[in-house]
């Protein structure tokens, strides 16, 4: 009897060993140690003169570029200013695109009228990639910044209403029935049940658009624009700058990675519940 | 051991593959690779298959690369994608900043007509003097940048006594129709197109302002080791020249379809153009220097260059 109980080992540690086998390191280590194996064979292969820098520029030769657009800048304005003007964009993007998506996508999950009349413009608008109507949007609205915002903001649409409508439909029915026996308004329910269920998708949604918006940014700065990160890029690639093509790549990746970081950190402040209902 | 080893050579063999992908393909002696614009010479002469003729003898076939613009075209020149090309003045500026693979080979003569500032047909602006204040569309650091600097120069205008809204062919006509410009510095055929179709006024053309050339670049690689074929290249342009200057019609007629644009619009460019493929001579190199030394003096360019460096030695 004892020497079966002494093969199987406390169930508690083989679940724990063999299911979710847990990393013996912190959660930032695999992927710093990622990033770094990318930049070490990055500047293996240029060291090693594998790739021309026309190609391929080393990181010393980026990191060089970035001093000096960060100090001298490049195209008349200095990484700084091609960095905020990029950032009031995509924000004023955001901000116009979550204010009309957000009660789009309302409508889309609580009525089947609003679905049927949103739904086909949504996901006609969804797929029309933004090079394809930029002489549109410069017939209609010009070539100052409402255009390039509006670029921008269109990309952003889609994302947030389709999380917020799949959020909006997703609420608990026990839940809905429950207020309602309590005697909730229409506008109770959307208020107090509805709006902190769907919470946590417009955050996702949020944080898609910022993607989705991020990569419309060169599209957008192709419109008469004297300064911003894809401005820059465009630029550089049109003048066979490659090290600065790679530069500006990188800060937006950056950049959107810190935006990612503080979106998540937003969510954790207004959603504290989410994953916990 | 066995699988530290296994996954160094895999990882040996990415490398190996990465590196051929991208290292240069050296001038095969058996192709040549040409790049061209759906408006030009090249596709003129690709249509008529001459330069096939003209290099079968030497046991040469041709492959044919289309690019939707000059920069793109020089840049798959810089990594070794083509052999040949041609574009208009800026291009090659910016190609030879980024590497020193790039030859001039030859260039047709100045073509001043092909370039120009246009204004709306009911604009009150009556003279580039009139630009003073004016905002003016123009593609960034094309041949159209350097005729706007030059014409505003002449005039005694400072390029800072205007507003420049840096937009792409395509969208500055959008932004001209709307009136978001005043004017627009732009080129054959759009310049033509925009004359024919909605009527635009021609505030100047380069004509006494700048030359306007267009250029036949090869890779310096590629043309060291077959002069042969850049000889065979350049007697080819020359029968197409005087092919198309014989028979303008015709030529249109071939354009017309390829590039979607009206015969009407193809007949008054082609008429712009000018044709007489030569070598690069001593003025023609001086004026392109004059070129690069604007665009450097504008930032656009990052670094001077020599461009008597990248000219092809006559006979060489």
């Amino acid at each position: 009897m004892t020497a079966v109980h002494d093969l199987a080992p406390p169930l508690d540690e083989t679940i724990e060993d063999a299911v979710y086998a847990p990393p013996r390191f912190g959660p930032a280590v695999l992927p710093i140690l990622t990033l770094s194996v990318l930049v070490l064979v990055w500047w293996a292969v240029t060291a090693a003169g594998l790739i021309k820098p026309l190609f391929l520029p080393s990181p010393a030769e980026v990191v060089t570029q970035f001093v000096t657009v960060l100090t001298d800048g490049y195209m008349d304005a200095t990484l700084s200013q091609h960095l905020v003007a990029s950032l009031i964009r995509v924000f004023s993007a955001l901000v116009a695109s979550a204010a009309i998506a957000i009660p789009v996508g309302f409508a889309i999950g609580l009525s089947r009228v609003g679905r049927g009349i949103l739904d086909p413009l949504l996901e006609l608008l969804r797929p029309i990639p933004p090079l394809a109507y930029l002489p549109l949007v410069i017939i209609w609205f010009g070539i100052g910044e409402a255009s390039k915002v509006l670029v921008i903001g269109v990309a952003m649409l889609a994302p947030i209403a389709i999380s917020t409508a799949s959020g909006v439909r997703s609420v608990a029915p026990d839940r809905l029935d429950a207020a309602r026996a309590l005697g909730a308004s229409r506008f109770q329910l959307v208020r107090y049940v509805v709006l902190p269920s769907a919470l946590p998708d417009i955050f996702t949604g949020i944080r898609i658009a910022l993607g989705a918006g991020w990569s419309t940014l060169v599209a957008a700065e192709l419109v008469a624009a004297t300064r911003g990160l894809g401005f820059m890029i465009q630029s550089a690639a049109q003048f066979l700058v490659t090290d600065v093509v790679i530069m500006g790549i990188l800060v937006i990746a950056g950049l959107a990675f810190a935006l990612e970081v503080l979106v998540r950190l937003a969510e954790k402040v207004f959603v504290p519940w989410r994953g916990k209902l | 051991m066995t699988s530290t080893l296994t996954r160094r050579t895999a990882l040996a063999a990415v490398f190996t593959l990465a590196a051929a992908g991208v290292a240069p393909a050296f001038a095969a002696d058996k192709e040549v690779r040409v790049g061209y614009q759906k408006y030009g010479t090249l596709v003129l002469l690709k249509g008529k298959g001459i330069l096939e003729e003209k290099l079968k003898p030497l046991g040469v076939t041709v492959k044919w690369a289309e690019f939707a613009a000059g920069p793109q075209m020089l840049e798959a020149l810089n990594a070794g994608a083509i052999d040949i090309g041609q574009t208009g003045e800026a291009p090659p500026i910016f190609a030879q900043a980024a590497s020193d693979n790039l030859l001039y080979l030859a260039n047709e003569p100045p073509a001043p007509k092909g370039e120009a500032i246009l204004v709306p047909k009911d604009s009150t602006i009556t003279s580039v003097k009139d630009l003073k204040g004016k905002t003016v569309g123009l593609n960034k650091g094309s041949n159209v940048h350097f005729l706007l600097v030059k014409a505003l120069e002449k005039e005694g205008l400072a390029y800072t006594d205007i507003k420049t809204a840096f937009l792409p062919p395509a969208d500055a006509r959008a932004a001209f129709e709307k009136g978001a410009i005043d004017a627009w510095a732009i080129w054959d055929p759009f310049q033509a197109s925009a004359e024919v179709a909605i009527k635009a006024r021609t505030l100047t053309t380069a004509e006494g302002v700048v030359p306007n050339y267009q250029f036949y670049l090869g890779s310096r690689t590629f043309s060291d080791a077959n002069p042969a074929v850049i000889d065979a290249l350049i007697a080819a342009i020359r029968e197409t020249d005087d092919w198309i200057q014989k028979d303008p019609a015709a030529a249109s007629a071939e354009l017309a379809p390829s590039t979607g644009i009206p015969r009407a619009v193809l007949d008054v460019a082609i008429s712009r153009q000018s044709f007489g493929v030569a070598p690069l001579s001593d003025k023609v190199i001086a004026d392109q220097q004059l070129v690069a030394d604007t665009f450097h003096a504008l930032g656009l360019l990052p670094k001077k260059i020599t461009i008597s460096d990248a000219v092809r030695k006559a006979g060489s």
